[in-house]
């Protein structure tokens, strides 16, 4: 059984060109709360429509000791914010979250890393479309997911915009999120950018 | 069989979510992993009424494969959905002047794909 996600990719090959840019900068004091309000935000919309009723966070730190956990990750860059964001949970409760009928002698953990994986897409949409609003353009990469024991994740840095645990139950679902700016870019300062399209909602050409 | 609907999305779960949404209704729908499966499903024919995109996957993405498909004529009239997390004006217009028809963010409702799948399709 592989443990690794068939979706493990590299960041995506297509689009629009990344160019290089300067040395990422910790972002100011009230530019991190802004972003984690965001994140907590996005999370607690996002969760419960994924199956995971998420209760508010607690700091990070709940530790699920022996908890086979599923993690999925993404990576973003853009002309004035990149970083990451992962997002942790029990095998058995990414299980009872997942929207179909899952086969139980076959690879069910399969589907459920992939569900995972688009949990933390469907996050960081919602994360982009609050930037959006600000008037900051990110772009994802492609969804890594991996399962292991004892997760542990490097203690928070100057980046670190949120760790938190979300209490589903007697579980928790953790979330990290990193990012930096760019050197001499000011974040959030545009509150009145351009509105993203609604969620659920149709738009037809013409 | 009815009219096929091809699926372009590297979530397997979404695709098996779009499909339990439109085979009721009596659509055929076949499913591709990224942008480069689904070219190669649509150069293939087979006479695809309609394709559901997603835009970030790997290999290729689905707005570069809309791209890549209108460019031969005989895919001038295939209409393409867009379905993504992404909502952001720059994409869609991207995907707009792509060749795109429409777009819709997910999550979707069920009740609402399936009256777009119409609109753009025809019933099944």
């Amino acid at each position: 059984m592989p443990l690794i996600d068939a979706r493990i990719c590299a960041v995506r090959r297509s689009g629009p060109a990344i160019q290089r840019r300067g040395r990422g900068k910790t972002l100011r004091a009230a530019e991190t709360q802004e972003l984690r309000r965001i994140v907590v935000d996005a999370v607690q919309h996002v969760l419960p429509a994924c199956g995971l009723d998420v209760a508010p966070p607690t700091e990070a730190g709940a530790e699920q000791p022996g908890a086979e956990e599923v993690v999925a990750f993404m990576g973003f860059t853009g002309d004035s914010l990149r970083g990451t964001v992962a997002i942790a949970a029990p095998l058995e409760l990414m299980r009872a979250a997942y929207p179909l009928v899952l086969d139980d002698a076959g690879l069910w953990q399969l589907e459920v890393f992939d569900w995972a994986g688009e949990i933390a897409n469907r996050l960081l949409g919602r994360i982009k479309h609050s930037l959006v609003q600000r008037s900051i353009s990110i772009e994802a990469s492609t969804p890594r997911v991996m399962l292991g024991e004892q997760l542990r994740i490097s203690r928070p840095t100057d980046g670190t915009v949120c760790a938190a645990a979300f209490p589903v139950g007697a579980a928790f679902v953790r979330v990290w999120f990193d990012a930096s700016t760019i050197e001499d870019s000011t974040l959030l300062d545009d509150p009145n950018g351009p509105n993203s399209a609604p969620e659920g909602d149709v738009l037809l050409f013409d | 069989m009815g009219k096929k609907i091809l699926v372009v999305d590297d979530s397997r779960t979404v695709r098996q979510l779009v499909s339990e949404t439109l085979a009721p209704a009596g659509y055929e729908v076949l499913h591709a992993a990224d942008g480069f499966e689904g070219a190669g499903a649509i150069a293939r024919g087979g006479d695809i009424e309609l394709v559901i995109c997603d835009v970030n996957m790997p290999k290729l993405g689905g707005i570069e494969m809309v791209a890549i498909i209108k460019q031969r004529p005989q895919n001038a009239k295939l209409n393409v959905l867009m379905l993504t997390t992404e909502g952001s004006p720059a994409s869609i217009a991207r995907a707009k002047a792509a060749g795109a028809n429409g777009w819709i963010v997910k999550p979707f409702k069920p009740d609402v794909l399936l009256a777009t799948v119409k609109r753009l399709a025809g019933s099944a």
